[in-house]
């Protein structure tokens, strides 16, 4: 019971902090450019600004654009419940490594829906655009996911491979984990449209990917769809400090565990703000038929993670 | 040296095609309402320092078609149809609107009567490509950023880009209309707005225009060539640090623009406004500067080489970047001769064309300078020659400081008669002012930015690029709405 209680909590937690992790980003990138950059709480901000506003919908668009926000959103949450955060254990138990890869594709899917849905050019290009790098991310992701249950020597369970890794002691610490981090670290960038896949501050409508899709929403439903957004980006943070690195994270309900696990996740999100934001300032974005070269090194680098785990 | 030459409609394109292949270049053409003159056509072209002009008078409204002939001239046709009411004869297609969509019934916005209210829908002509997959990508003319107002239209098959067309107008505010039968004072003012960041060079075209052959005292010589290169070095650094905004690349961007800002302060001070409006008018220079001010320059400009340095080094060193500029929106060198691309634009494609060496105004005949040009005629070739371009333009400004002499500021000047010229480089290239002057009023004035023609160019450069380097692409042209639409 009270397993079921702290694993809730930690997927509040997850979708608490979500804005303040884009507010981190935005801010160390703000430092590195010289600029005092607004405040690390300025995304909760926007999200009450939004949620004021009116919507304007358009005229060519179907019921399926005002439903895409609501399942975006649900489908975030869901995830949030099934990744372990600061204690090695998930509310969703049935969930496994498959269903959350799909869950990503389907808030994908959802999101180009909407981009076409507005009717507009702009929509649609982003559109087009996220389903070419998406191709390409999936089995990137997938694989290197897939990896982690191989070294981990688990089925596709997704509370157990924390445990099963810390169990591992130093031994986990091979070839196979660091290539499928750097795989997945990859993915990350990409599948939340950061530089150089995507420049999420661009004004430039004619290079948006993310953005693009975003732009016929309005009001509640950006706001909705701006949340999931964020909340992607923790998610995906927090799947790499807490499955791929987990040391620090809690295995037992003792209270002192719970606070070093709790401690040990929260500065590994603000440190992983903090190379996004490092790498984010450092390249520019990639032309855009050069992304497909990047998102299969990631691919690539999965491969060879599960290849040294038999050939090692 | 202009040379003034009477030639009738019959042979004028056999005449201008003429000179063109002699290697003269079309500066500019439009026309004269009757009244003070003829109703008739100017044609202006230049090789070098040695200008020729045509005068042609023409009977009625309408002509024989030129452009079919003499394709540089198409540009300036469709400018007088719209604008002066002269009607092409010949010609296979109809002109769309340049700049009014809503266009006057039986009458054209430079006409010396009153305009009617009445307006009618001159719709753009919707001449898109048609196949298999090709799409219309309709962008602007309200645009995401904080930018000028341009509809653009792209033929696209999936991300290429197969063909563009430009439509602007949507800053037309009717300058030359506005420039005729007002004070000298009120002109010098109107003519600084004709676009923000080229507010020197658009002063001085017109200063130039006006003094015809009062001879403008030392000093204020310097002191608008200090100006003029000052205004060259904020746009350069504003187009450079654009171009890694535009690629994403933040920290040069922001590094960039922290340059241009600090000379846009260097030039409240100096010149007591940000842009330099107000310090130039015919005869000279509105007010003096004291020997403090060209000090806090010269202290500024010691340091703007080094920080070029910094920023282009900065941007090189990322593979990312330098991926995305190079070979990015090439302008062939053929291309760049055909349309007579201007200015920074044209020298990154190999031609070296700069009115500062060619036809030396103010202080340019007195201080050394190298004319830069690249032969790629990529993003990165632009970025480049701009970059060349501070660096000449701080040793241009140091030149100067050396050489200023207490002296007078401003000299009487009493206008031209006929035909007034002024023709400097703008940061964007060759700037055109032309005023038909009678009994010291000016009866028409004609401004000639060079995004004018640049536009032109950027559609050549853009088939075959994807859509998502068009912003790019444009950024390295960075070319002017409301220089274009006046």
């Amino acid at each position: 019971m009270m397993s079921l209680v702290v694993s809730a909590l930690q997927a509040l937690f997850l979708m608490a902090i979500a804005p303040l992790i884009t507010g981190l980003v935005k801010k160390f990138k703000a430092y590195m450019q010289h600029r005092r950059g607004a405040s690390i709480f300025q995304p909760y901000w926007d999200l009450a600004k939004l949620l004021r506003k009116d919507e304007t919908v358009s005229e060519s668009a179907s019921v399926l654009f005002r439903a895409i926000p609501f399942i975006c959103m649900a489908t975030m949450t869901l995830l949030a419940f099934m990744v372990p955060v600061f204690y090695a254990s998930i509310l969703a138990p049935y969930g496994d490594i498959i269903t959350l890869v799909y869950l990503f594709t389907l808030y994908r899917f959802c999101m180009v829906l909407g981009g076409l849905e507005g009717g507009s050019v702009f929509g649609g290009m982003g559109s087009s655009r996220e389903m070419m790098m998406s191709v390409l991310i999936e089995p990137a992701l997938l694989l290197s996911l897939m990896s982690l249950c191989v070294l981990s020597n688990n089925g596709i369970d997704i509370s157990e491979i924390p445990r099963l890794l810390i169990d591992m002691g130093v031994a986990a610490f091979c070839p196979a984990l660091l290539l499928a981090a750097a795989s997945f670290a990859i993915t990350l960038v990409a599948e939340n449209a950061r530089i150089p896949f995507d420049n999420p501050a661009t004004h430039l409508e004619l290079t948006m990917v993310h953005e693009g899709m975003l732009l016929e929403y309005s009001g509640r439903g950006l706001a909705q769809m701006e949340y999931s957004s964020e909340l992607r980006l923790t998610i995906f943070m927090a799947m790499l400090g807490s499955m791929f690195f987990p040391w620090g994270i809690s295995v037992t309900l003792e209270p002192l565990d719970l606070l070093i696990g709790f401690a040990a996740i929260f500065a590994k999100l603000v440190f992983f703000a903090f190379v996004l934001a490092v790498l984010e300032s450092s390249i520019s974005k990639s032309r855009l038929f050069k992304t497909p070269n990047l998102l299969t090194a990631s691919f690539v680098l999965a491969l060879l993670a599960i290849i040294s785990l038999y050939i090692l | 040296m202009i040379t003034e030459i009477h030639i009738g409609i019959s042979s004028l394109a056999e005449k201008i095609a003429e000179k063109l292949s002699e290697g003269y270049g079309l500066m500019c053409m439009y026309a004269n309402e009757k009244g003070a003159t003829e109703r008739s056509i100017r044609t202006l072209l230049r090789k070098d320092s040695d200008i020729i002009t045509f005068f042609t008078v023409i009977e009625g409204d309408s002509y024989g078609a030129i452009s079919p002939a003499v394709p540089q001239v198409r540009p300036y046709e469709r400018e007088m149809h719209e604008m002066s009411g002269l009607i092409p004869e010949g010609l296979t297609e109809k002109f769309g609107p340049q700049r009014l969509q809503w266009a006057y019934k039986d009458a054209y916005p430079l006409q010396k009567a009153p305009l009617p209210e009445e307006r009618i829908f001159h719709p753009m002509p919707d001449n898109r490509m048609e196949g298999d997959g090709v799409f219309e990508i309709p962008v602007g003319p309200v645009h995401a950023g904080i930018i000028e107002p341009g509809h653009f239209r792209f033929s696209v098959a999936g991300e290429p880009i197969l063909k563009v067309r430009t439509h602007f107008g949507y800053t037309y505010r009717g300058i030359e209309k506005l420039m005729e039968g007002r004070s000298d004072s009120d002109r010098t003012r109107l003519i600084e707005r004709v676009s923000g960041d080229t507010a020197v060079a658009n002063a001085l075209a017109y200063a130039h225009a006006m003094e015809g052959d009062t001879e403008v005292p030392e000093r204020a010589r310097y002191l608008r060539t200090i100006f003029a290169e000052l205004e060259r070095i904020y746009c350069h650094f504003g187009d450079i640090s654009g171009i890694a905004q535009d690629t994403g690349f933040s920290v040069p961007a922001v590094f960039g623009a922290g340059i241009k800002e600090k000379i846009l302060r260097l030039n409240e001070i100096v010149g007591g406004h940000r842009f330099l409006m107000g310090t130039i008018v015919p005869g000279g220079v509105r007010r003096d500067i004291s020997d403090d001010s060209l000090k806090a320059i010269q202290n500024r400009i010691l340091k703007i080489s080094f920080d070029i340095e910094e920023l282009v080094g900065m941007m090189e060193g990322s593979s990312f970047l330098m991926d995305r500029v190079e070979t990015t929106g090439i302008l062939s060198h053929q291309d760049a001769l055909t349309y007579r691309a201007l200015g920074p634009a044209a020298r990154a494609s190999g031609v070296k064309t700069d009115v500062r060496k060619e036809l030396p105004y103010d202080a340019y005949g007195d201080v050394g300078f190298r004319v830069f040009t690249r032969d790629k005629g990529d993003v990165y070739s632009r970025m480049l020659v701009k970059a060349g371009e501070i660096v000449e333009s701080t040793s241009i400004i140091n030149q100067c400081l050396d050489r200023i002499r207490p002296g007078p500021l401003r000299a009487e000047v009493t206008p031209s008669e006929g035909l007034g010229l002024g023709i400097v480089e703008a940061p964007r290239g060759e700037l055109v002012h032309s005023a038909e002057i009678f009994n010291g009023d000016i009866w028409r004035y004609r401004i000639r930015d060079p995004s004018f023609i640049n536009w032109l160019a950027l559609e050549r450069a853009l088939p075959g690029n994807i859509v998502a380097d068009f912003p790019l692409i444009n950024k390295s042209f960075n070319l002017s709405y409301s220089g274009n639409d006046l």
